[in-house]
């Protein structure tokens, strides 16, 4: 998760930290195709200049899958937030009334994948810049604090039998349970 | 005449495929309609999210199992909580009944630099493979442009999961040098299913 206000801000310079779960990956911030600043080991912190232009973070650490970060100025969210965070991220910065600025503390889970080969497109002979992972990254975006389930969610469910249903427009899907949900017929 | 009555018998029966087709179509967009509440659905990521009751059509309530997080999502995808759907539901909920080719432009007027735009299109139907399953699914595609670049989302909404069976985002850059850089930083496919 990020957290929204440990940002420091001083004239057109802004502090941005980066922590890595785990720790000791290097962080490079790329900006307009360029490399403008990097961490050697996280955690550690950057100051950079305050522009309108998106921010990239990519973070890597040999064994695991790279993670990017885009640290949209003036938004200050996180635009690789999945679907549970899209949208609450941009509900909190709206509030936030944010210009010109990064998030300022920034978390990133890496997950383990050795396997993991950045995707790029383009005339490869160039000097390197900024890639991004094939690999999704744990990044979160800026959620609000949680508030309580309205629910409560078993932390592990019982287990059940697997069972095949389809639907009547043709899908497929093997689902845990004793009976297929409605609109669905148990598979022969 | 036996012949003529089978024939007929024949094109009844194709015709009333074909409605049932369209009928079905139509019928995901129903508002109301989400997902069983209880249900389970796990991803790739390992991020799971149970299906609540409460929402306000057109969206489903959703909870984070990890975090507790609650969400209202329209078509799996579009967040209530989001500035940009709040102002553009009611175009946004003109997608239904979904139909390939539709496109909705969305806006949300702020400070000059600060406007958002971003247009969601019913891509394409298609059968797509996730871990679960193979599944019918609509691909909505959101576009936005974003700095030097544009992002692009794609959901693979399933009418009969009511829910998105798969995602992935791209986005594309253009350097100052000409080159064109894409990464797909996040994506994820349904790979659970838990029947309350």
């Amino acid at each position: 998760m990020l957290s929204g206000c440990a940002s420091i801000f001083e004239g057109t310079t802004q502090q941005i930290s980066v922590r890595t779960t785990p720790a000791g990956a290097r962080c490079t911030f790329w900006r307009n195709g360029g490399l403008i600043a990097d961490i050697p080991s996280t955690p550690g912190a950057v100051t950079i200049e305050k522009t309108k232009v998106d921010l990239f973070i990519v973070c890597d650490k040999p064994g695991y899958a790279s993670a990017t970060y885009v640290n949209r100025s003036g938004l200050a969210v996180a635009t690789y937030a999945n679907v549970l965070t899209l949208g609450l991220a941009w509900a909190v910065d709206s509030s936030r009334g944010a210009d010109n600025k990064y998030e300022g503390q920034i978390d990133l889970s890496l997950s383990p994948n050795p396997m993991a080969v950045p995707i790029v497109q383009g005339p490869p002979p160039l000097p390197p810049e900024p890639v991004a992972p094939a690999t999704p990254p744990r990044t979160r975006g800026a959620a609000p604090p949680p508030p309580p389930p309205a629910v409560a969610i078993p932390a592990t469910a019982p287990a059940s039998p697997q069972i095949e249903c389809t639907s009547s427009d043709g899908s497929h899907v093997r689902m845990t349970g004793t009976a297929c949900p409605a609109g669905w017929a148990r598979a022969r | 005449m036996s012949l003529l009555a089978t024939g007929v018998r024949i094109v009844g029966i194709v015709l009333a495929a074909l409605l049932s087709c369209v009928t079905g179509a139509a019928a995901q967009g129903a508002q109301g309609s989400c997902p069983p509440p209880g249900t389970i659905y796990t991803f790739t990521d390992s991020s799971s999210i149970q299906a609540l009751a409460g929402a306000a059509p057109p969206f489903c309530r959703f909870a984070n199992v990890n975090g507790g997080q609650q969400v209202d999502l329209f078509l799996g995808a579009f967040s209530a909580a989001s500035p940009i759907v709040q102002a553009n539901i009611d175009v946004l909920t003109t997608l239904l009944p979904l139909q390939v080719g539709r496109s909705v432009q969305l806006a949300r007027t702020g400070p000059a630099d600060k406007g958002w735009q971003a247009t969601v299109t019913v891509e394409k139907y298609e059968t797509v493979e996730v871990p679960v399953g193979r599944l019918n699914c609509f691909v909505l595609l959101w576009t936005e442009p974003s700095g030097q670049g544009r992002w692009e989302r794609r959901w693979w909404y399933c009418p009969a999961l009511q829910y998105a069976a798969k995602y992935s985002a791209r986005f594309e850059v253009t350097t100052p040098s000409g080159r064109v850089l894409t990464s797909s930083p996040t994506s994820w496919q349904l790979a659970g299913v838990r029947i309350p």
